[in-house]
Order: structure tokens, then C-alpha cells, then sequence
């Protein structure tokens, strides 16, 4: 659709904040909560971008308002340089299947009504993808047919997020959402699917926008890093020189932290 | 799926079966008509020509309670289908975009089940009279509330759901994602508030003809049939207690077919 230029950003996020009303009383004591708070980073092609942060500290806000599911306050989302946020809703349409989310909670999300090939099926469908087979699709992601006629609960934690993976293949995007794509697997498994995003973004050309709480497993996978706490993000390196020259005392508190944890992954 | 592993489904099951079938196919059995009357036989008990009696006007029991029986189940099921179809829709459509008509239709849902409704539907009966279609539509009308509000609330939880969200992501039209994927979630509760509705509206209907204000003579229903024995309930009990026992196992049915589908519709259930 686009050519891949190395210099323009895919996603540009500029002075994001997004902001949550809830009610104390009545309707008319409305508080508001920043999640997100004038949030600005560049993700350029083929890169993997990866924001670590706590819980809460709006991280999958950022995604949700990037995926059209939460309205931001103020600030502008630029996907080749087309602004999400102020397209009208027919438009933006077109872009949803170039950006696909990959969730933190696979075990809800799958239909647990249908059959795997019935998840796979309806996307294809709906794609309208038909240079693809089934078969094809799931090989892709490293699973045998026989997995075919599971229901999802039949599954494990791992098939299912490679069951995801696969699904969020099927719109052939460019850019894909992983909210802690492995936080809920043992780490077996969980190196594993990392294995597995990292040669599809080589294989598939994809370009990762990551969101974790888990430095060790992003510094296998990306190759920057933003740090982000209370909604700001106060730090953004190249991942090799954010563990070798971290500046702000609270990425230099999470890097020691992670260099412990990383000896045992390795 | 076994069913006979599943005891309130298969007894359930099996009493609507029999009840079915005696409303069904009883015609063929009987030689009576259920509206010819003959005094000269008026109240007589149960005997070889009349196997559960006759009432007042002498036409036979049994021939009554076969064609009240159609009248009684008709309008159950087709006041529940209306019903659960209206509930259905409201709830998705109030669950799935909430914000000001969900507070509007939900405000009205609380003002309807505000009222008791056998005094309302008696109200609107009274007012204009109460042919079976009028029936149907009274009923129906008041009792979608429920239906609404158990698949508003499913709707709720269910639409913040990753699969419903990746769906979303990949550009699902909203009625594919309401009526493919969501719906089929809340079909549980949905199959069990109609089978309950159903034997709650059999009462419904019982009492309105019990109070002379639902089916009409010369028409019956299990409800008018009840009616004609409260003179004397104890002493024709031949009118009362097979009207009776027909809606109480009719109820115990539809409940433990109720009971039995939860049970049964369980996804993680082997």
C-alpha cells in the first residue's frame, strides 16, 4: 500500500492524554483521572518499540486509544502520517486491519463457542484473504492441524496465543499491538512465542509496538525502549544503550532489576 | 450430549412430551366435541362415557381440557417467543452502545416492572376486551423486562472481551459482532428466562381465565376450567383437580427443562 520508508515513522504519537471520568456522587461530580499525560514517541518501520512501565501507568491506555477504543482528551495519533484521531469513522475503517492487536488475555480471546477453525475462518472471511489456507495460516505460527476442531478451552495457554497470533496475522497488517504478549506463560513458553514474533516481524516485515512490564523480556525482542510511570513517559534509548547507560533513577532501579532476572533466562 | 446423565432435562422433557402429545393428538381420541353441551348430563362424575366427567352445561371434561390445553400452551409459548424476542434485541443493542438511550430504555424497563402485571394486563383486558391474539400481545408486552435486562448485563461484560475486541480490530460489521459473536454468549440465560417465562406466563394466563378475563366461553383454557369448578371445587373435583395438575406439571416441565438446559449448554462441560 505504502512504501517503506526508513525515515518516516508508521506511528507517530504526539502530545497524547487520555483521561477518565468517574463519578463520585451523582452525574454531576465528575473526577477525572489522567491515564496518559501529553505522550509523544515515533515508531518507524520494521522497528520494535517496546513502552515498559508498571501496572496502571497507562501503557494499554495508549493502545486502546491507538485501536479506536477510548476516545483521547487532546493530542493527535499519526499512522502514515493519516491522523486516526480526526478521520471520520468510514476512513478509519480502512486502516483497522493494518494495525492488529495481540492481548495480555488469550483466554478470552477466543470465541469459546466456536472451533478453532471457525475463529480462523470468520477472519478470513471478513479479510477477505483467500491466498491463504487454514492449514498455511497455522503452520505459520508453529501448530499442527490437529488443533483444528479444539474448542479454545481445550487449548493451552501457549496454542492459544499462537491461535492469536495467527488470527492477528490474517489482515495482513503492518503494525502490530502486542499488550504483554507473554506475561500470563510460563517462561518456557513464553520464550518460545517471543522466538516466534521475533522471525515473523523478520519474515512478514511487521513492525511491533510492545507494551510490557517485563524488561528482560522486551530486551530480547526490541530495539527501543521508552520508559514510562504515573502516565509520562520520561526516558526513550536504543535498548543496548538504555542497559548500559540508564539515566533516570527509576530506569536505573528496573534495569538492575532486570539484569538480575536475565541470567536467569539466559 | 447425554440426556439421560442430565435427570432434570429428561424428566422435564419427558412430562412436556406426554402433556404435548395430549394436546396434540387427544382429539383423535375423544368423539366429543369440545362446545356440544347436553344437560340432561350436566355435572355428572367421571364414567366409562365420560372419562373425567362433564360440567355444568354437560359437555365432556376431557374434551376441554385437550382443546384448553392448546389455548393455555398457544398462548404461553407464543407470548414468551414475542417476549424474549423484544428483551433480546433491546438488551443487545442498550448493552452493547450504553450511554443515553441505554439509560432512557432502562428507566422504562424499571417503570414497567414497577407495575404488578397481572393488575395492568386484568386493566388493559377489561379495557378492551380479551380475544386470544389481544391475549398474546398483553402478555408479551409485559413481560420482555427481564429478558432484556438479563441479556443488557451479559452484553455489558461481554463486549469488553479481547475476542470481541479483536474482532472490532479486524473491522467486523457491529451486527456480525452482536448477532455472531455475542449473542451466542447469552444464549444460556436467554433459553433459560424463556423456558421460565413460559410456565410463568401459564400462570399468568390461568389466572386471568380463572378471573373470568382471559379466554372466553364458550372457548376453554386450563384457567376457565379451574373457573367453572370454583363453586363447588371439592365436590366436582373432576373440573378442578385435572385442570390443575395439567398447569402445575406443565410449570414443573418447563422448569426442569429450564434447570436441565443451564445445566447442558455449559461450553466446558464434556
Amino acid at each position: 500500500m505504502e512504501q517503506k520508508d526508513k525515515n518516516r515513522p508508521i506511528l507517530s504519537v504526539s502530545n497524547l492524554t487520555i483521561d477518565y471520568a468517574f463519578y463520585r456522587v451523582g452525574p454531576f461530580s465528575a473526577q477525572h483521572h489522567a491515564a496518559v499525560e501529553n505522550v509523544s514517541f515515533k515508531v518507524y518501520p520494521g522497528d520494535c518499540f517496546a513502552i515498559v512501565g508498571e501496572s496502571g501507568c497507562g501503557k494499554t491506555s495508549i493502545l486502546n486509544a491507538i485501536l479506536g477504543f477510548v476516545r483521547p482528551k487532546n493530542g493527535a495519533i499519526f499512522y502514515n502520517e493519516q491522523n486516526l484521531l480526526t478521520m471520520a469513522r468510514r476512513e478509519f475503517r480502512l486502516y483497522r486491519p493494518e494495525i492488529q492487536p495481540v492481548f495480555q488475555d488469550f483466554h478470552n480471546a477466543l470465541n469459546p463457542r466456536f472451533r478453532i477453525i471457525e475463529i480462523l475462518k470468520e477472519s478470513l472471511r471478513i479479510c477477505s484473504r483467500k491466498d491463504i489456507s487454514i492449514e498455511e495460516l497455522i503452520a505459520v505460527v508453529g501448530l499442527g492441524t490437529d488443533i483444528l476442531n479444539y474448542f479454545p478451552h481445550q487449548l493451552s495457554g501457549g496454542q492459544k496465543q499462537r491461535i492469536v497470533i495467527a488470527r492477528a496475522l490474517i489482515p495482513k497488517p503492518q503494525l502490530l499491538l502486542l499488550d504483554e504478549p507473554v506475561s500470563s506463560l510460563d517462561i518456557t513458553v513464553a520464550v518460545q512465542i517471543i522466538k516466534l514474533l521475533k522471525n515473523l516481524r523478520k519474515k512478514e516485515n511487521l513492525t511491533f509496538l510492545l507494551v510490557s512490564h517485563n524488561l528482560p523480556i522486551i530486551r530480547l525482542l526490541a530495539n527501543r525502549i521508552a520508559i514510562m510511570k504515573n502516565g509520562h513517559i520520561f526516558e526513550e534509548k536504543p535498548t543496548e544503550d538504555l542497559f548500559e547507560t540508564p539515566e533516570h533513577p527509576y530506569t536505573r532501579a528496573l534495569v538492575n532489576q532486570a539484569l538480575i532476572s536475565c541470567q536467569s533466562y539466559q | 450430549m447425554k440426556i439421560s446423565a442430565n435427570h432434570p432435562l429428561a424428566i422435564g422433557c419427558i412430562i412436556i412430551f406426554f402433556i404435548a402429545l395430549f394436546v396434540i393428538f387427544g382429539p383423535l381420541f375423544t368423539s366429543y366435541s369440545q362446545h356440544s353441551q347436553n344437560l340432561a348430563i350436566s355435572l355428572s362424575s367421571p364414567s366409562i362415557q365420560h372419562p373425567l366427567g362433564t360440567d355444568y352445561y354437560g359437555r365432556d371434561v376431557l374434551t376441554r381440557l385437550i382443546y384448553g390445553g392448546r389455548i393455555s400452551l398457544g398462548i404461553a409459548v407464543f407470548s414468551a417467543i414475542i417476549a424474549v424476542l423484544i428483551g433480546t434485541v433491546l438488551g443487545l443493542f442498550t448493552g452493547y452502545y450504553g450511554g443515553f438511550p441505554d439509560l432512557i430504555i432502562m428507566r422504562f424497563v424499571d417503570v414497567m416492572l414497577a407495575f404488578p402485571r397481572l393488575f395492568i394486563v386484568l386493566l388493559i383486558i377489561g379495557l378492551g376486551g380479551s380475544s386470544i391474539p389481544a391475549l398474546i400481545w398483553v402478555i408479551a408486552l409485559f413481560s420482555w423486562m427481564e429478558i432484556a435486562r438479563i441479556v443488557r448485563s451479559e452484553v455489558m461484560s461481554l463486549k469488553n472481551r479481547t475476542y470481541v475486541k479483536s474482532a472490532r480490530a479486524q473491522g467486523f460489521s457491529v451486527n456480525r459482532i452482536l448477532f455472531r459473536h455475542i449473542l451466542p454468549n447469552t444464549i444460556n440465560p436467554v433459553i433459560v428466562a424463556t423456558v421460565l417465562s413460559i410456565s410463568t406466563i401459564i400462570l399468568v394466563e390461568s389466572g386471568l381465565s380463572f378471573l373470568g378475563l382471559g379466554v372466553q366461553p364458550p372457548n376453554a383454557s386450563w384457567g376457565s376450567i379451574l373457573n367453572d369448578a370454583k363453586i363447588d371445587p371439592l365436590g366436582t373435583w373432576w373440573l378442578s383437580v385435572p385442570a390443575g395438575f395439567l398447569i402445575l406439571f406443565s410449570v414443573i416441565g418447563f422448569n426442569l427443562i429450564a434447570d436441565g438446559i443451564t445445566e447442558e449448554l455449559d461450553p466446558r462441560k464434556n
